[in-house]
């Protein structure tokens, strides 16, 4: 599966899990439209880590950049180590 | 009594005469020292004075992380008014209703704020004055708006006005069990007993750099700002987008103090921000807001290695906080039954009891009732004389006014106070405190359940993070019920998960067996 397929996947189940049923746009507002919150974000973080081998102990760390599916996948290119 | 030495905004005012270039605020990338914000706050002030010539009014701040909010609530200080701070994520009904009940006569907006009020509930109702202290905003038609040009074409408030101490200095809501939000009221006297309580312990310095973490509605907020403006320091407001981890924003901007719930160590702790040695500038690190965990305590420390750690105590009808015990690896300090650290110590002034429910004052050791007493006590609940008659009393062989908290403690024979729970359902949510009975009033009313129950669940790291609902068969789809309850109540109300029993157990009392509710969700969490 592609990186998008597979955050794309991982964040629907988060919405469902807040008990968020429909599709969203991978542009969409997840954070700052309040459809997650920040224990959300940790969720993400947590999966990121396991998933794409993420190391968030150096990175400048902006909620913006978790806000869609698009910035989640941009954030994970620009941060997977090599 | 009368004067200008009871103004809040009277120290802000002096450090900007006596040394007006230095540092006052950071907000929205921008520095603003003494002179430039004090410049644009007597401009404000002076339109104030004009609408309001004898004061007492209460200015809305509906504005957040941006300079205008600084602005609007100093010169509604300053021009002898009252703030009232205002969360622009609520839903629109509950906005509205504070609105209301704060009798606010005019909002300060910013521009990420203007849009809220173009909601039809906004136009339909009363037309609201608006002001946008600096630049221009996109404002609907059926609002007054007063821009920059206006207020720049009346004359300036010089100085602040001289108030009487008990002058409401801001009003602050906390969510009601009645099922309609309190509104808490500290005095000008309040406030300037816990600033000058907060310097004499924490000695403040005017190098110091304060965290501006807290949200304006939620008072350590009071602290965060005023605290270092009496010092001629600095408050730094941490942008929205970095709420999350903070850490870099401490490192970048070499904070001195920082002012935060618990909730932001296990964050960053989890995103492994939180290296030892990381934090170095910080010499003052105070948590307030939920029990602070022994090894949360001791993993801020690692990383603020040069820090002061303190966990602090105090609910909002006392005046921000007015205990504090700081972190050791003293055993002493911590409380033993729970593994989070004690709450210590009263501030310098502040009188505190355990007290049973006569009211009489128990032996150390003895957990009842905190009651604190002094000169931190708020007047009561605003336009709720029953419900502040059962809180703000007066104990047996006192003379003092005190607050029964509703939390449960003890003292040990060394005089520190110790946090044992509540008395009442009361919840503290990702540090917000909410009155179950207010979530389930709504939720009764919306699913037409003949039971409704609202437990704090998920817990983690000994924390609620967020509410569960049991309810007995509804007239609606949960997911409809959930969307209605999100067009009334604040996210941080609104259960995550709601489930049907059949009916819901009761105790012997023939209550809800909330913990029978709680012994099902461990259940389900244990066995997946």
């Amino acid at each position: 599966m592609s990186d998008q397929g597979i955050i794309s996947e991982f964040i629907h189940k988060i919405l469902r899990e807040h008990s968020y049923d429909d599709v969203v746009a991978t542009s969409e507002s997840l954070i700052l439209s309040g459809l997650l919150d920040s224990l959300a974000v940790i969720h993400i973080v947590v999966f990121l880590e396991e998933h794409f081998d993420i190391d968030f102990s150096n990175i400048y760390f902006d909620q913006d950049s978790f806000d869609s599916i698009d910035k989640i996948l941009n954030f994970v290119q620009t941060n997977k180590p090599e | 009594m009368s004067s200008i030495g009871h103004n809040i905004s009277y120290d802000f005012y002096r450090h900007a005469c006596e040394q007006g270039q230095r540092t006052a605020l950071y907000v929205d990338e921008r520095k603003w020292n003494y002179a430039e914000l004090a410049e644009q706050v007597a401009c404000l002030a002076g339109w104030f004075k004009s609408r309001f010539p004898s004061g007492g009014a209460n200015i809305g701040i509906l504005a957040n992380r941006s300079a205008e909010a600084y602005i609007g609530l100093l010169a509604a200080l300053w021009s002898g008014n009252s703030y009232v701070p205002l969360n622009s994520r609520l839903p629109a009904p509950y906005l509205r209703t504070i609105i209301n009940r704060a009798e606010v006569e005019c909002l300060v907006i910013d521009h990420h704020t203007s849009p809220i009020l173009n909601e039809p509930l906004f136009r339909e109702q009363r037309a609201l004055t608006l002001i946008s202290p600096l630049e221009a905003v996109e404002c609907s038609s059926g609002h007054l708006l007063i821009d920059r040009r206006i207020i720049s074409s009346l004359p300036r408030l010089e100085a602040p006005v001289a108030v009487c101490s008990d002058q409401t200095a801001y009003i602050i809501f906390t969510s009601g069990s009645t099922g309609l939000p309190k509104g808490i009221a500290p005095t000008v006297a309040n406030v300037a007993w816990f600033l000058n309580a907060t310097q004499e312990r924490y000695q403040l310095r005017e190098n110091d750099r304060l965290s501006q973490f807290n949200d304006l509605p939620w008072d350590p907020s009071v602290f965060d700002m005023f605290s270092a403006w009496k010092v001629g320091a600095a408050s730094y407001v941490v942008p929205s987008r970095q709420l999350f981890a903070p850490a870099h924003f401490i490192r970048e901007h070499e904070l001195t103090v920082w002012y935060s719930g618990p909730v932001q160590i296990h964050q960053l702790q989890r995103m492994n921000q939180l290296k030892p040695g990381s934090l170095p500038s910080l010499r003052l690190s105070l948590f307030v807001g939920e029990p602070l965990l022994r090894e949360a305590a001791l993993n801020w420390q690692r990383a603020a290695c040069n820090s002061l750690v303190e966990n602090v105590y105090g609910p909002t009808e006392t005046t921000v906080v007015c205990l504090g015990q700081p972190f050791s690896d003293d055993p002493l300090c911590v409380t033993p039954e729970r593994d989070h650290i004690a709450i210590g110590s009263p501030y310098h002034g502040a009188h505190v009891k355990i007290v049973d429910e006569q009211k009489y004052t128990l032996p150390d050791g003895e957990i009842g009732e905190i009651a604190i007493g002094g000169p931190m006590v708020t007047p009561g609940y605003r336009q709720a004389p029953e419900l502040t008659a059962k809180s703000f009393v007066s104990l047996p062989g006192s003379k003092e006014h005190w607050y029964l908290t509703g939390d449960l403690g003890y003292r040990t024979t060394q005089g520190v106070f110790h946090f044992m729970g509540r008395k009442d359902n009361q919840l503290q949510v990702q540090g917000v405190r909410v009155e179950p009975e207010e979530v389930e009033c709504h939720l009764r009313k919306i699913s037409a359940s003949a039971e409704v129950a609202v437990i704090g669940w998920p817990v983690e790291h000994g924390l609620v993070a967020g509410l569960t609902a049991f309810i007995s068969p509804p007239q609606l789809e949960v997911e409809e019920i959930r969307r209605q309850l999100g067009t009334i109540l604040p996210a941080i109300m609104i259960p995550k998960q709601i489930d049907i029993l059949p009916q819901l157990p009761r105790n012997r009392n023939h209550k809800i067996d909330r913990n029978a509710l709680r012994s099902i969700l461990e259940e389900r969490q244990e066995t997946p």
